[in-house]
């Protein structure tokens, strides 16, 4: 009985190991990513290809237009200094206006976007970007946070915010700018998460919503998570719970 | 009885994330900012119901097994 435990645990190893995966070992190196700036007319361009996402944008005085594409699925957005946001994916487009409500702009923004697979690939590309400090880099950086901002979702813009130093650069002075941030940016960074967490909730029953166990278990991953970002907020605070 | 107290204020700040949850997003959907006063009222509010439902619980169990 022991003896073929032992041995059923050894091949479940044997057969999670990534390393007994035969396409593992000879796996080909990934491929870099390739950025290539070019002109449109007078307005500037990037393309940027890696980690199976193609991504485009390019820059004019009025307007910036931005396309991201993976075999498939492809997410275009157009955005001009009027507040007009144009969104497409798979050639179906939708016009925002700023003077719109903001909570229809993002449910239509939301609706139009779930489940995109350019979108997680391009969340793929700019997280193998995050320490490279190109402009090139930034761009991409800023783009996504462009996008996820027109969903509703303010987190990467808050993070293409980096703390300036303080003059002098001084370590008492660093520490404490760090604890001046107090139980407000907690409680930011807290409801900004809890959000993006009820998008994907959202996002998962709109998919899901005729499957009850599917539902349900959407909505056991949305109260875990919440959970956890709760317990997150309660240890960020230094023990209280803003 | 400090036990039970403990455990009832414990339930409660667990069911204070889960209020959150549902609130902090439909406050959000229908235009409100809320600060970290939406936190101390959750936690208020569900510690306050878990005491009195455990302690409810509690005197009901005790009845139900004096002869």
């Amino acid at each position: 009985m022991g003896r073929t435990m032992l041995l059923g645990i050894t091949m479940v190893l044997g057969v999670a190991m990534p390393t007994a995966w035969p396409e593992a070992a000879s796996r080909p190196a990934r491929p870099e990513t390739v950025f290539k700036a070019g002109w449109m007319g007078n307005e500037p361009t990037l393309q940027v290809t890696g980690r199976g996402v193609k991504f485009f944008k390019r820059v004019g005085r009025e307007q910036v237009s931005i396309r991201v594409e993976v075999p498939g699925d492809v997410v275009q957005l157009d955005a001009n200094l009027s507040g007009v946001v144009r969104l497409g994916r798979n050639g179906r487009f939708l016009q925002l206006q700023m003077k719109d409500a903001f909570e229809a702009n993002v449910a239509k923004a939301q609706k139009a976007t779930a489940g995109s697979r350019a979108l997680d690939a391009l969340e793929g590309l700019v997280a193998s970007l995050e320490q490279d400090e190109r402009p090139e880099a930034a761009s991409v950086r800023s783009s996504f946070a462009l996008l996820h901002a027109v969903r509703g979702n303010a987190v990467p813009s808050r993070t293409l915010v980096k703390p300036r130093p303080a003059p002098g650069n001084s370590s008492v002075v660093r520490t404490m700018a760090a604890s001046a941030e107090g139980p407000y940016a907690c409680w930011a960074e807290y409801s900004s998460t809890m959000y993006q967490y009820n998008v994907v909730f959202n996002s998962c029953v709109e998919s899901y919503w005729w499957i009850p166990g599917w539902t349900a278990s959407c909505g056991f991953q949305y109260v875990l998570q919440s959970e956890l970002a709760w317990f997150w907020l309660i240890s960020c605070s230094g023990g209280m719970p803003v | 009885m400090l036990l039970r107290i403990l455990g009832e204020v414990l339930i409660g700040f667990t069911a204070a994330g889960i209020v959150l949850a549902v609130a902090l997003p439909a406050a959000i959907r229908f235009g409100y900012e809320p600060g970290p006063w939406l936190a101390w009222a959750a936690v208020a509010g569900s510690v306050a119901v878990c005491v009195a439902l455990g302690e409810r619980m509690n005197k009901r169990r005790k009845a139900r097994e004096s002869p």
